[in-house]
């Protein structure tokens, strides 16, 4: 270090300071700082905004997805309600009944039968 | 600085008034034009707002975001290198508002620092216009401070070698 400060002592020229200090001069005026501040707001202000599109957008593919799975599965159960009265009566066309029986013989009816050949013998 | 960390942008507002002209001022030195000076700070005042959860308390905000300034003057510095030297002397002739300057010494401090290397430049803007130290440029640019001491003394020595006609004038 000690060679580099020996080496390097080139003194500073005033006259060229001088005008690099002229060129670099900050604004003196009060309303470009204003501005400038309000410029750097600004773009914090877009950049949060833009940050909130892209978390948004970020979550709008899952969301879709999503939404579209459960509108598969409410599809699927609307079908499947749909479709099952559809199927008893194709069934009820297509199979056979248990079979009913025709005449069931009751102890009224055998009554009747007695009473209706009495009847019968009776009028011959 | 903790309303600022906690995502008041009043509070930010504030600590960007407080630093603008420092910021400005480290900017103007490495990117050398106003208004990529000003870009420079509006970038480095956005990522500082971003990174303000990575900003520790017990560093002085000012140092932390010098840092961020001198990285985004440097980061348009390397998007505009494409630049040539005498479209810069040009440029940076037409700039000088000072004047009290000669139009002589403008032109050829002008053409003489259009022939400078960015960081030379930047190192002898930072150390005699701004008055940073050897090591605040070494931290600020993120060069050896030994690279600092040299840059400084070869910008000197090709300023006044370029306007020694000028000097003896």
């Amino acid at each position: 270090m000690a060679d580099n400060e020996l080496e390097f002592t080139t003194e500073a020229d005033p006259r060229v300071t001088s005008a690099l200090r002229a060129h670099h001069a900050a604004p003196r005026d009060e309303a470009y700082w204003s501005e400038l501040q309000a410029g750097v707001m600004s773009r914090i202000a877009a950049s949060a905004r833009t940050s909130w599109l892209q978390i948004a957008a970020g979550w709008a593919r899952p969301g879709l997805a999503a939404a579209a799975a459960v509108l598969i599965a409410a599809a699927a159960l609307f079908q499947a309600n749909v479709g099952e009265p559809e199927q008893v009566t194709f069934a009820s066309m297509t199979q056979t009944e248990p079979s009913q029986p025709e005449f069931i013989y009751t102890e009224h009816d055998a009554a009747s039968q007695r009473e209706e050949t009495l009847r019968l013998v009776v009028s011959h | 600085m903790e309303a600022a960390q906690r995502g008041d942008q009043s509070a930010f507002a504030g600590l960007v008034e407080l630093h603008q002209r420092k910021a400005y001022a480290i900017a103007r030195a490495i990117v050398f034009v106003h208004e990529d000076a000003e870009d420079a700070v509006q970038e480095a005042f956005l990522r500082a707002y971003q990174a303000l959860g990575k900003f520790r308390p017990e560093e002085p905000f000012g140092a932390w975001l010098s840092r961020i300034v001198a990285n985004a003057a440097l980061d348009i510095t390397r998007r505009k290198k494409i630049r040539k030297a005498d479209e810069l002397s040009e440029f940076l002739a037409d700039r000088f508002s000072n004047p009290a300057e000669s139009e002589e010494l403008r032109r050829r401090l002008a053409g003489a620092l259009g022939t400078l290397g960015d960081r030379p430049r930047s190192v002898i803007v930072l150390h005699d216009v701004e008055g940073y130290t050897h090591v605040e440029i070494a931290k600020l640019l993120a060069i050896p401070e030994g690279t600092a001491r040299s840059d400084l003394h070869h910008a000197r020595r090709q300023l006044r070698k370029m306007l020694v006609d000028l000097k003896e004038g």
